[in-house]
């Protein structure tokens, strides 16, 4: 009883685990990008130019981390988590 | 998987425990004058800022005319241990060349380096460097090898796009000629960094073990061999991708982008070599790409059909080479046009073919090719109407030896195809004021 | 228009990042959810090919050393031959997983040429500190890849390996040229021109 009980609650139980992590790892990544955007907030040089060049300007880092967590929950992990749904995981 | 994190932290522990002392490698940083620079007047001195500090060598700066005249003091320390400085004598106007060498303070390496400058003058390119000596047997060899991968490559890819253009390809075959292909454009950035890297201790004249740091970016950066070197890498990589997704989605039109993209590498060669010089410079690289394009897909074809199609796929033998011998004949009349229109570019004189070295290897070249030509001809003549014919296939099976071997022959002739572009073709005779500023005469 | 070295660094950051972040939700969900979509299993094997590509640019346009040449023209080829062994992999067209073991390869000589290529000792400055992180890291972690061709099911391999490309995004990201490291900076390295 136990064992089929096993053989169908576990997986749900593993599925919301796993389901968690791709829900979470994106918006985590963009999270850590907003916190390292306030702690070196330097590290945006369009706030702090300091006669940096255009790259500095065109690239910054903190900002790409966060639009690449947003990117990735929006094209990757979204619809993985539909099928993710979909096949019963 | 706790013990192993455990061990990855333990070594990382070990690893950045290991004491180091900080030491530094200095880098030239810049420089006055700046390497390419036209300067309206001579300067008094030359300075060389680096980002580290150094140790003064006798030789750490010599500033060279074209002719290896000496114009440079004894170099010393400017307003600190990063930047040398060295007094100059009066320059007379034309073209100069730094070759700089120190000994980076804390980390012992020696560093070296080479540009030019000019002084009411343009500066001739580093390649150019007073000290630079043509190239020896193994840049020759070397250029043979890219001159063998570039016609492995757009053979390969021709042979596949347009002679096989609506046939049923056994699996055999398309394995055989992706391999052909990928060992081509593999080959083709191999062996370019190779040639980059032996034109660069020529120019630096340095040791192998300074030449590791050794600055490259003069002749990187300001020079046509240079240019040529980035575009060349550059495309082969974007060819390498495309071979890629084709073998990746079994289609055939990457293969059919990556053709023009190969024929188009080709103009590098013509960057690169001594089309560049001279007036109407735009025909004759025209010429050399046209000239060694179709020359590329006639070798590669020939041996990608000899080595990849006869082996694998008997049944498509007859019918592709038919299709070869009309293709043959448009690139072999390409060839000989653009060949007889560079050699009278470059011979100034009849004469020039017996009394000067690129006419000599011209004259052997054109003997090989006389015999590439025949060997043609008579697959044209000979083997053609049979295979159109009865196409016996006894007599269609032998033909692959005879096809190896008229692509032996074009091999070799590519051999002399790449002395003639590492050389300098016969200079016109000239007035003196005229040849005060002809290009070739900025060179030794 | 040459970027500064640093700015390189964090964009092939951000690439190493993406790799990191699929290769956690791909060991997350397992290979039959992964694979439902057909693009989905060349993701971050094509990342990690154009990676390869990008870094081609590298070493053509950042030429100040013979030695960073051949550094980077390592990098690019181990990139270019890992993503493309992993794509051939997911593809179908190549089935041992044996093949895994050029992704192995990559990182033990691109991180040999890390350490070559940095002239510089462990503290020196920030910059130099990272790469020699960054060489011995990918060295220590081509046991990972080596173990998915022999084990390449296995999910501790696997996260080993989406813990490097974190680790290496998050050391690149940490680039910055003129910087010290825990307080230390050589006093002949250059002064740092930002905080």
């Amino acid at each position: 009883m136990v064992a089929a009980f096993r053989r169908v609650v576990p997986p749900v139980v593993r599925r919301s685990r796993h389901a968690l992590v791709v829900a979470a790892i994106g918006p985590v990544t963009a999270l850590g990008g907003l916190l390292w955007a306030f702690i070196q907030p330097w590290r945006i040089t369009l706030l702090h130019p300091h006669g940096k060049g255009v790259w500095y300007l065109i690239v910054e880092a903190p900002l790409l981390v966060i639009a690449l967590g947003v990117l990735f929950t929006a094209f990757v992990a979204r619809p993985l988590l539909h099928d993710l749904e979909e096949l019963g995981g | 998987m706790s013990r192993l994190w455990l061990l990855a932290a333990a070594a990382a522990a070990v690893a950045l425990a290991i004491p180091a002392a900080a030491v530094a490698h200095a880098v030239l940083d810049g420089s006055n004058p700046s390497p390419g620079q036209r300067l309206d007047a001579a300067p008094r001195q030359i300075e060389l800022r680096f980002s580290g500090p150094l140790k003064v060598l006798p030789d750490s700066i010599q500033v060279l005319s074209t002719t290896g005249q000496r114009f440079s003091g004894a170099p010393r320390f400017g307003r600190d241990s990063r930047t040398l400085v060295a007094d100059l004598l009066d320059l007379p106007k034309g073209g100069y060349t730094v070759r700089w060498r120190t000994l980076s303070a804390l980390d012992g390496h020696v560093v070296s380096g080479v540009f030019t400058f000019g002084v009411r003058y343009p500066a001739p390119p580093a390649t150019a460097a007073y000290g630079t000596t043509g190239p020896g047997t193994t840049e020759q060899l070397v250029r043979w090898g890219y001159f063998l991968a570039i016609a492995l490559l757009a053979g390969g890819l021709a042979f596949r796009v347009v002679l096989l253009r609506g046939l049923e390809l056994p699996p055999r075959l398309r394995r055989a000629l992706l391999i052909s292909t990928a060992a081509g454009v593999v080959a083709g950035i191999e062996i370019g960094i190779v040639g980059f890297l032996l034109r660069a201790v020529n120019v630096l004249q340095v040791p192998f073990a300074e030449f590791l740091y050794g600055d490259l970016s003069p002749l990187a950066n300001g020079t046509r061999f240079g240019q040529a070197f980035i575009a060349l890498t550059l495309g082969f990589v974007l060819v390498a991708a495309l071979i890629t997704f084709a073998w990746l989605s079994d289609r055939t039109w990457p293969l059919a982008v990556a053709l023009p993209f190969t024929l188009a590498l080709c103009t590098g060669l013509a960057l690169s070599g001594h089309s560049s010089s001279g007036g109407q410079a735009w025909a004759s690289e025209l010429a050399d790409w046209v000239h060694f394009s179709a020359a590329a897909v006639w070798v590669g074809g020939l041996a990608t059909m000899a080595i990849c199609l006869w082996g694998t796929a008997p049944e498509l033998r007859r019918v592709v080479f038919l299709r070869f011998s009309r293709l043959a004949v448009a690139l072999v009349g390409l060839v000989v046009a653009a060949g007889v229109y560079l050699t009278i570019r470059r011979l100034t004189a009849v004469a020039d073919l017996w009394e000067t070295t690129y006419g000599n290897v011209l004259i052997i070249k054109l003997v090989l090719v006389a015999v590439a030509l025949a060997w043609g001809g008579f697959h044209q003549l000979v083997a053609r109407p049979v295979v159109e014919g009865e196409g016996r296939d006894g007599f269609v099976g032998r033909l692959r030896r005879s096809l190896l071997g008229e692509s032996a022959v074009l091999a070799s002739v590519l051999v002399l195809a790449a002395i003639l572009v590492n050389s300098e073709p016969p200079v016109p005779k000239q007035s003196p004021a005229h040849a005060l500023s002809a290009p070739a005469l900025v060179r030794p | 228009m040459q970027p500064p070295p640093e700015v390189v660094h964090w964009l092939f950051a951000l690439g190493f990042l993406m790799l990191g972040l699929c290769l956690v939700c791909e060991v997350a969900v397992g290979p039959e959810v992964w694979r439902k979509h057909g693009w989905r299993p060349y993701l971050w094997p094509t990342f990690l090919f154009v990676m390869g590509l990008f870094m081609w640019a590298v070493m053509v346009f950042f030429t100040n050393s013979t030695v960073h040449l051949i550094a980077h023209g390592l990098w690019a080829q181990g990139m270019m031959i890992g993503g493309v062994c992993l794509l051939g992999l997911a593809r179908g067209k190549l089935r041992s997983p044996l093949w895994m073991l050029s992704v192995g390869l990559a990182l033990l000589v691109g991180g040999g040429a890390t350490l070559v290529h940095e002239s510089q000792g462990w503290l020196f400055n920030r910059s130099s500190f990272l790469h020699h992180v960054e060489g011995w890291s990918a060295i220590g972690a081509s046991v990972f890849p080596i173990g998915l061709s022999l084990r390449p099911r296995s999910r501790v391999f696997s996260l080993g390996l989406a813990a490097l490309f974190f680790a290496l995004a998050i050391l690149l990201l940490c680039h910055r040229d003129a910087a010290p490291i825990f307080g230390h900076m050589s006093p002949d390295a250059r002064p740092p021109v930002a905080r």
